[in-house]
């Protein structure tokens, strides 16, 4: 009997390199990757880890940058039925620690320039695990109950941790079939690769073309931080498929100058606006808005959506094999068209959160019929045409660029510095026209004399996209009636403050109080 | 947080795949689920998960893979 996890992404990758092993399956900055080449590179690349110590069940900390060395490993692990843990080069070394040891990682795949900090943190897991009663006490270790999962992916925590979500085969190969078949992606096909491999988008843009015998189009790396070389990429390169959020799409798009790079284009991570759908609509032969948490496996929802462009644009209906239930506070289903918080259910749900069990059961809770429902946190209302529409959080959890994050997450953080009194993150566009976070702070001593420390604290525990664009310190942080510091109120003090006072900011004032 | 507002009863239940969840008490239990004999506020019942839970594997493969 074929290993389980062969009838999964990676087995339909495996047929098209015995079928026809000479297309080319990564197209990137190195040249061209033919499809027999990659699978025997993660063979090679499955023999090391082996030799390594990975087995069935092992948790594989995957930090291989961007492109072909990470499909490599990605698939590498699957051969051995190991869960694939990306972590990002460029994240703090406590952020990397810690997904090593939430994630149980005993083993470490990692490319040429790391810094061994997933190395040595890798090694700790695996001594204190083995070291007392071998693998099969490992969680994850072989097991016969149970498939290993594809991978897990950390996500934003409210607590100040990240959480990493568990996520299996099955679930995996659904969403993929069901946006391959939606997109009508197929052999020979190009789809755009250009996503950090943390964000979950990454995990469609380099498998739906390997299981349907297309080729990833690995866009170089300097494509994220240079919107003007990336267009001049794609229109020197087009592609079938592309998948990208409205944030990036939008610093695109006046460099395409009108030209179609796209023939079909997903947009997801944050809410597609429509004025930017009509222009999208122009470079790109169709359009698709997609929804979805990491939780429910990428996507949970996508439509197609056609002109004319009216906000707020639709987020689509279930994918194949996920259901969506708009459900109230106790978790019962809303009268059809009312507000209500979208829970999600299906083959798309996450195992939980790794080693999270309390967490993953506040998430993962029980639906209607039985079904086990994950709890977005979004909250939408259906319309008359069956389609779902966003309006807003229930929580703090926002957006930027696309990037999910807890607000609650930055404030723990800067709470561990004991000079901190209070510390309440929010979103402005106050100065840049774009939502940018801030951080405002009361501290043990008034001015500004522990802001660069407090900076130096965030940069260390938070990934760049998670770190204030500025802190603000305050003599005092509003209230609101229940005595709870009111975010609302602190967002109006900080729009006051950078808005108000050009230049470094005065730690005495308190115009903004009034606000 | 939000959830405290009202301290309505929980039970702790427990799917077919041993996967926990909170229930709220009193309400006839889903099919494919049953109630374990632990009942609190939501806080007290996702402790209890968060001490009983210890391997988060289900219990059996949840769906069947197909080749599609």
């Amino acid at each position: 009997m074929p290993a389980p996890s062969e009838h999964g992404a990676l087995g339909r990758f495996l047929a098209h390199a015995r079928t026809r092993p000479q297309t080319v399956a990564v197209h990137g900055e190195s040249g061209e990757l033919s499809y027999g080449a990659l699978a025997a590179a993660a063979r090679t690349r499955a023999d090391a880890l082996r030799a390594a110590g990975a087995r069935r069940g092992s948790r594989i900390a995957v930090e291989c940058g961007y492109g072909t060395d990470y499909i490599v490993a990605l698939l590498a692990s699957w051969l051995l039925e190991a869960v694939a843990v990306p972590v990002d080069p460029a994240s703090p070394a406590d952020r990397r620690r810690h997904q090593v040891r939430q994630a149980r990682c005993g083993v470490a795949a990692t490319g040429p320039r790391a810094d061994g900090v997933v190395e040595r943190a890798v090694a700790e897991v695996a001594e204190a695990t083995y070291g007392m009663d071998g693998m099969d006490g490992m969680d994850g270790a072989d097991g016969d109950e149970a498939e290993p999962a594809a991978y897990i992916l950390f996500t934003s925590g409210s607590t100040g941790a990240p959480k990493g979500v568990e996520v299996e085969h099955p679930a995996l190969l659904n969403m993929l079939d069901d946006l391959v078949r939606r997109l009508g992606l197929g052999p020979g096909d190009r789809m755009l690769a250009h996503s950090n491999v943390v964000f979950d988008m990454s995990v469609p843009e380099m498998l739906m073309p390997l299981i349907s015998g297309g080729t990833v189009a690995v866009a170089p790396p300097r494509s994220a931080r240079n919107p003007e070389f990336f267009a001049e990429w794609l229109r020197a390169h087009p592609v079938d498929v592309a998948w990208a959020t409205p944030s990036q799409l939008g610093m695109l798009l006046p460099f395409l100058h009108g030209e179609r790079v796209f023939g079909a284009l997903l947009s997801g991570g944050e809410a597609l606006p429509a004025a930017l759908a009509d222009d999208l609509h122009k470079a790109s032969g169709t359009l698709w808005n997609a929804y979805g948490p990491t939780e429910v496996t990428v996507v949970g929802l996508c439509t197609e959506v056609l002109p004319p462009y009216r906000d707020p644009m639709p987020i689509g209906r279930p994918l194949t094999g996920l259901g969506a239930h708009v459900l109230d506070d106790r978790l019962r289903p809303v009268p059809r068209g009312t507000v209500g918080e979208l829970c999600l259910s299906g083959i798309g749900v996450a195992r939980g959160y790794a080693g999270s069990p309390e967490l993953t059961a506040r998430a993962f809770v029980t639906g209607p019929g039985g079904t086990r429902v994950y709890r977005t946190g979004d909250l939408v209302r259906v319309g008359p045409d069956g389609q779902h529409y966003f309006h807003g959080r229930r929580d703090d959890q926002v957006k930027i660029r696309g990037h999910r994050v807890e607000l609650g997450e930055v404030e723990a953080v800067a709470r561990q510095a004991s000079f901190v009194r209070q510390a309440v993150a929010v979103l402005s566009d106050a100065v840049h026209g774009r939502p940018e976070l801030y951080l405002a702070v009361t501290t043990e001593d008034p001015g500004d004399a522990h802001v660069p420390e407090l900076r130096k604290r965030l940069s260390r525990a938070l990934p760049a996209y998670m770190r204030p664009k500025r802190v603000l310190v305050f003599p005092e942080l509003p209230r609101d009636t229940a005595g709870k510091t009111s975010r609302r109120a602190v967002r109006l003090l900080v729009d006051g403050r950078l808005t108000g006072t050009p230049g470094p900011a005065n730690p005495t004032t308190t115009e903004g109080r009034s606000a | 947080m939000s959830e405290q507002a009202t301290e309505a009863r929980y039970a702790v239940v427990v799917n077919d795949e041993e996967q926990y969840s909170v229930w709220p008490a009193g309400r006839e239990i889903p099919a494919g689920w049953r109630a374990l004999d632990v009942e609190g506020t939501r806080e007290e019942c996702l402790e209890h998960i968060g001490r009983v839970w210890t391997d988060m594997r289900p219990k059996s493969l949840r769906a069947a893979m197909g080749e599609g």
